[in-house]
């Protein structure tokens, strides 16, 4: 307690909360840890880039294509919004979220922090979560712009959609940051996860999605084959579960194939939930074992 | 914990996302997702068949058979009728006329008794107008009508014709004119086991317009006949609404086709002008064609508007024709090629909103449509119009890879939109060493040439 109402660098919180075994003691290193984060990424710009972008390129999107707005533009617009989310808000995660951990190292942070008596993995569960609340916020602020743009021009009648869009943006976003965590918690060096998060981005977002083409194209797949083809790509499920929605633009058959694969939104949320808790899980795993 | 200068961002984010949430909530009570195109109106047939005792008026002479009346005429007299005649008639006489009498609310009722063809016209330049005439026998392979037509210069006009195999069958008769009647078959029969509502058999001149047909097989069924014009015809619970079949130099157009199986269905026929129609919702059946084009050689295609079908346009063995300003929308596939289809000129078409613009099943064979340096509008297509003269400097594919694959593998479909699909698109839009089988449009155009197609889309969004 040092009296200071804006203790800098959550450095006297730590102080602040004494060290014990209970739950309640737990819950307070990571949420401190997750207090710092959240304030690093507001402070250095980070929050604030991350909404610009998601911002602008929304904008732009919706600008761009007045010209064929129609009665049902507004479904076309969510449709062309989500197909650039899967390239955007994965990257963007990435590119926030690689050297959470390895970067700590790097300046020394990481190395206190572990001196401290702190469960490793709470260490990496509280960077998760105050970088995750800067992202969401980023992702929340960046497309509600574009939102309130939409609502100007076509007024609520199909709001529902964007809101999907928006809950799924965020969900795709948490589960990139959370594969960039894994990277982070691996990497030796910064420059080895930054690499590892650009083969991921263009795995996910390109190689994974072409090479399950060429899989469906030479063989007779089963639908379960396709329906594990599509849950083993964050951004494919993301995608399916904002088109489907719309019904990709009146396709009566991408409904057709989605439900004879068995790939109905409980299953389609299930994934996305999966694909956030389980490299959140293996991000702990790895940093307990992480040698200094 | 999160001190107040940095938990802006956080609240912010958090407000704009409950906003978001509840207006969403809010939204989604009153959402409808229906996407319906526009159907037409689909009248009843009007009861006002007259039921009273039978009476011909023949020169002021009152018979209470037709029949009689008939035998009586002299070429050129006229017949008024009245009343319900249980009868079945053979017209022998040139130039006679059957008509209702003046001021009568009823039309006078010619009742086949469900036996045989109900009024036979065997001489040339008659006129039959205003009757009511129904209830043929039933026998399809006995040619069971309405109305049989053998005389050249017959004139049926503004008849009611119910519960018949055939409703009007012209047989080897020129320059017959059949105009504002309407014709309904037996509902309850397969439509395979009913006639056709106008039967053309080498009815060459014919003119057949302002008519209305529903529940027989084929509406408009045409065969060796030649230089016919059918105009405003209103097709509708059909097999096929018009059915060609080696009938050439006939003109299609102003007509209505919605609810049948196929709209148009031409048939190894040639130089067929079909322009201007409108063909709504024909997929009641196993074919589930807006207009099939099979074994049809140049021919016009052009001016209609093709909606809400299975295919859209099915081309099947169809050579040198032209396929120009249709507009082509929410069909399950715009335009299906195949069967070796060639020469085809496919220019200034709206291809709008179908789940595929276009297939095409050519083997080792790339389809080129323009013959100028416009081409169709897409609205799946990527255009790039750098020159602002409203055609895209960037090719189309509106049959390629991808859709081939689609067809074979449905299962693809799960990553439509995905950028691995983007990628392909744009290889095969950009390097022609990817050269595939389907069809291209070297100048896709950017605006639809078509702007009502809205139109559809005003009772129901």
């Amino acid at each position: 307690m040092t009296g200071d109402p804006r203790p800098d660098g959550g450095v006297t919180t730590i102080v602040e909360a004494p060290v014990e075994q209970g739950r309640l003691a737990n819950v307070a290193d990571i949420r401190t840890i997750a207090g710092i984060e959240y304030r690093l990424a507001v402070r250095n710009r980070w929050a604030l880039a991350l909404t610009a972008v998601f911002a602008a390129f929304a904008l732009g999107l919706i600008t761009f294509s007045g010209a064929s707005v129609g009665p049902d533009g507004f479904d076309r617009i969510v449709a062309s919004l989500a197909v650039l989310a899967v390239y955007l808000v994965p990257l963007g995660a990435l590119a926030f979220g690689y050297d959470a951990i390895v970067g700590a190292e790097d300046n020394g942070w990481l190395q206190a922090l572990f001196a401290l008596p702190i469960r490793r993995w709470r260490v990496a569960i509280g960077t998760y979560l105050g970088r995750a609340i800067a992202l969401v916020a980023a992702i929340a602020i960046g497309f509600g712009i574009a939102g309130g743009m939409l609502i100007a021009e076509f007024g609520l009648a199909e709001w529902s959609t964007y809101t999907v869009f928006m809950l799924g943006a965020i969900a795709l976003g948490l589960s990139f940051l959370a594969i960039a965590l894994v990277l982070s918690s691996l990497a030796r060096e910064k420059t080895h996860a930054l690499g590892g998060a650009l083969v991921v981005w263009a795995w996910f977002v390109l190689v994974h999605d072409l090479l399950a083409l060429g899989v469906i194209a030479a063989f007779r797949l089963s639908d379960a084959a396709v329906a594990a083809l599509v849950l083993s790509n964050p951004a494919g499920v993301f995608r399916i579960l904002v088109l489907g929605m719309l019904g990709a633009g009146g396709d009566a058959g991408f409904a057709t194939v989605m439900s004879a694969a068995g790939l109905s939104y409980p299953v389609l949320v299930a994934a996305m939930i999966a694909w956030i808790v389980i490299p959140l899980i293996v991000a702990g795993v790895l940093i307990q074992r992480r040698r200094l | 914990m999160i001190s107040v200068t940095e938990a802006w961002f956080a609240l912010v984010g958090t407000l704009v996302m409950v906003l978001a949430v509840i207006a969403g909530g809010a939204s989604a009570m009153t959402e409808d997702t229906d996407r319906e195109v526009w159907t037409p109106d689909t009248p009843e047939l009007a009861a006002d068949a007259a039921d009273g005792s039978p009476a011909a008026i023949l020169n002021g002479e009152s018979y209470d058979r037709l029949g009689a009346a008939l035998d009586a005429a002299e070429p050129g007299d006229e017949i008024e009728l009245a009343g319900h005649f249980e009868e079945r008639v053979t017209v022998d006489t040139p130039n006679v006329t059957l008509r209702a009498a003046d001021g009568a609310n009823f039309r006078p009722r010619l009742d086949g008794g469900g036996e045989g063809t109900v009024l036979t016209i065997n001489a040339t330049g008659v006129t039959v107008e205003g009757l009511w005439v129904g209830d043929s026998g039933t026998q399809r392979s006995e040619e069971h009508a309405g109305m049989l037509v053998r005389g050249d210069d017959a004139t049926i006009q503004n008849n009611r014709i119910a519960d018949v195999t055939f409703g009007i069958w012209v047989s080897s008769a020129t320059d017959v004119i059949i105009a504002d009647n309407e014709i309904s078959g037996d509902a309850d029969r397969s439509r395979n086991q009913r006639g056709n509502g106008i039967h053309l058999f080498e009815a060459d001149g014919a003119t057949v317009e302002h008519n209305d047909v529903r529940t027989v097989r084929d509406g408009i069924y045409y065969q060796w006949s030649s230089d016919v014009v059918a105009t405003d015809n209103n097709l509708w619970d059909l097999r096929y609404g018009v059915h060609y079949m080696y009938s050439d130099d006939n003109v299609l157009s102003g007509n209505l086709a919605f609810g049948n199986d196929v709209g148009f269905a031409l048939m190894i026929s040639q130089n067929l002008t079909i322009t201007d129609n409108l063909v709504v919702d024909n997929r009641q059946g196993a074919s589930q064609h807006g207009i099939l084009v099979k074994d049809i050689d140049d021919s016009e295609i052009s001016g209609n508007e093709i909606v809400g079908n299975g295919n859209g346009l099915y081309v099947y063995n169809a050579h040198d024709n032209v396929i120009e300003d249709n507009l082509v929308m929410e069909n399950h596939v715009g335009i299906h090629f195949t069967a070796g289809s060639s020469g085809e000129r496919v220019v200034n078409n709206t291809f709008m909103h179908n789940d595929r613009s276009a297939h095409a099943t050519q083997t080792a064979h790339l389809s080129d449509w323009n013959a100028t340096d416009r081409g169709n509008y897409w609205s799946d297509a990527r255009t790039i119009d750098l020159d602002g003269d409203g055609a895209s400097e960037v090719r189309h594919r509106p049959a390629g890879t991808l859709e081939d694959l689609l067809r074979a593998h449905p299962g693809a479909e799960a990553f439509s939109e995905s950028p691995a699909f983007d990628a392909v698109r744009l290889a095969e839009s950009s390097f022609p060493i990817l050269e595939g089988s389907g069809v291209v449009d070297h100048h896709p155009l950017t605006e639809p040439p078509h702007d009502h197609w809205r139109q559809y889309y005003e009772d129901h969004d």
